[in-house]
């Protein structure tokens, strides 16, 4: 029953790694592949908090909150769209980093230029890795716009403070 | 006449709440077991966001029968919710921009039974597109134990 529904929303897509070659089918390649594409960022930042808290609040709430379907419907005088998009978490948890990634399946609506990957396109990575005095240091790869939503969850998740979920149907929201 | 119009009236609204398949919940068990406090704002002027609870009883084989909705639009709500069965409740946040006609909803879903002789409480947020719905059961000596959220796959598992 976990369910959203978007009545009318911009579409933000993961087109903008797709155009320049082929679709990362990795998380590696696409850690690879954020620094020289179109319309993405890397970002860091450190939190006053344990990798240990950090990884555990990752397992915990990736799930919770990003494994859903967003159903985005726009319409005007002279076109309709409807799309249906599954959202798929991953977090991989070692010693040395724990991974949290976020794929992105077009199910309906959207033609895609090049094969994606098993789960749908990466669209954001996040790597937490440990540092002295129990801080832990934030690396993140994904868009510029549109998923201003997602980064701030991720950050309240690392940093402890909101362990809020990020409102999916405002991704493409400028 | 007069009784033609409201007989008119009537058959419109049950055809009204009929198309919307959204009732009130009837509230009306004795013990209100369940206190909800609600904060909501879409942090801008151009875009407003309410809260709402959907009550689905559950029955011993674990299907869900929705029995009506409660508007989260005051800061304290209570709720009674049957403690001989469990209940899913399924708080919707529902957003609107009054720039670009954008609307959205997003639900967060949890199952309870609760036990007879407990009191509930839930923080309902939904603060900058962020949502979290916290629930804790009050213990005798006034403190509060937080409460991991269930989902109805555990009403199967503890069948």
């Amino acid at each position: 029953m976990k369910r959203v529904h978007a009545g009318f929303a911009a579409l933000a897509g993961s087109m903008w790694l797709q155009a320049c070659g082929g679709m990362p089918q990795t998380p590696e390649e696409f850690r690879k592949a954020v620094p020289g594409a179109m319309m993405t960022k890397t970002e860091t930042y450190e939190v006053n908090r344990s990798f240990r808290d950090v990884a555990s609040t990752f397992q915990r709430k990736a799930p919770e909150c990003l494994d859903l379907a967003v159903r985005t419907v726009s319409q005007s005088s002279t076109s309709y769209q409807n799309i249906l998009t599954q959202y798929k978490s991953t977090v991989v948890a070692g010693g040395e980093r724990a991974e949290l990634h976020l794929q992105q399946e077009h199910k309906t609506g959207v033609i895609y230029p090049s094969k994606p990957p098993e789960g749908g396109a990466y669209i954001i990575v996040a790597d937490a890795y440990p540092q002295p005095g129990n801080r832990t240091r934030m690396q993140l790869y994904g868009p510029s716009m549109g998923y201003d939503v997602v980064y701030r969850a991720i950050r309240g998740w690392a940093s402890g403070e909101n362990l809020g979920c990020p409102d999916m149907t405002k991704i493409g929201k400028l | 006449m007069p009784r033609l119009v409201a007989w008119a009236c009537a058959a419109a609204l049950a055809a009204l709440g009929g198309c919307s398949g959204l009732k009130p919940y009837p509230n009306d068990l004795p013990a209100k077991n369940l206190s909800i406090r609600t904060t909501t704002s879409s942090g801008s002027a151009f875009s407003s966001v309410r809260a709402a609870l959907d009550v689905y009883g559950v029955d011993a084989s674990c299907r869900t029968q929705y029995l009506g909705t409660v508007e989260l639009d005051a800061p304290s709500t209570t709720v009674a919710i049957a403690t001989d069965r469990g209940s899913v409740l399924v708080f919707n946040f529902m957003s609107s921009s009054f720039l670009g006609g954008s609307r959205g909803r997003i639900s967060r879903e949890m199952f309870i039974k609760p036990r007879a002789d407990q009191r509930y409480e839930i923080d309902v947020t939904y603060r900058d597109d962020l949502y979290d719905v916290v629930l804790r059961e009050r213990l005798p000596r006034g403190a509060a134990r937080e409460v991991a959220l269930l989902d109805l796959s555990a009403c199967r598992q503890a069948g």
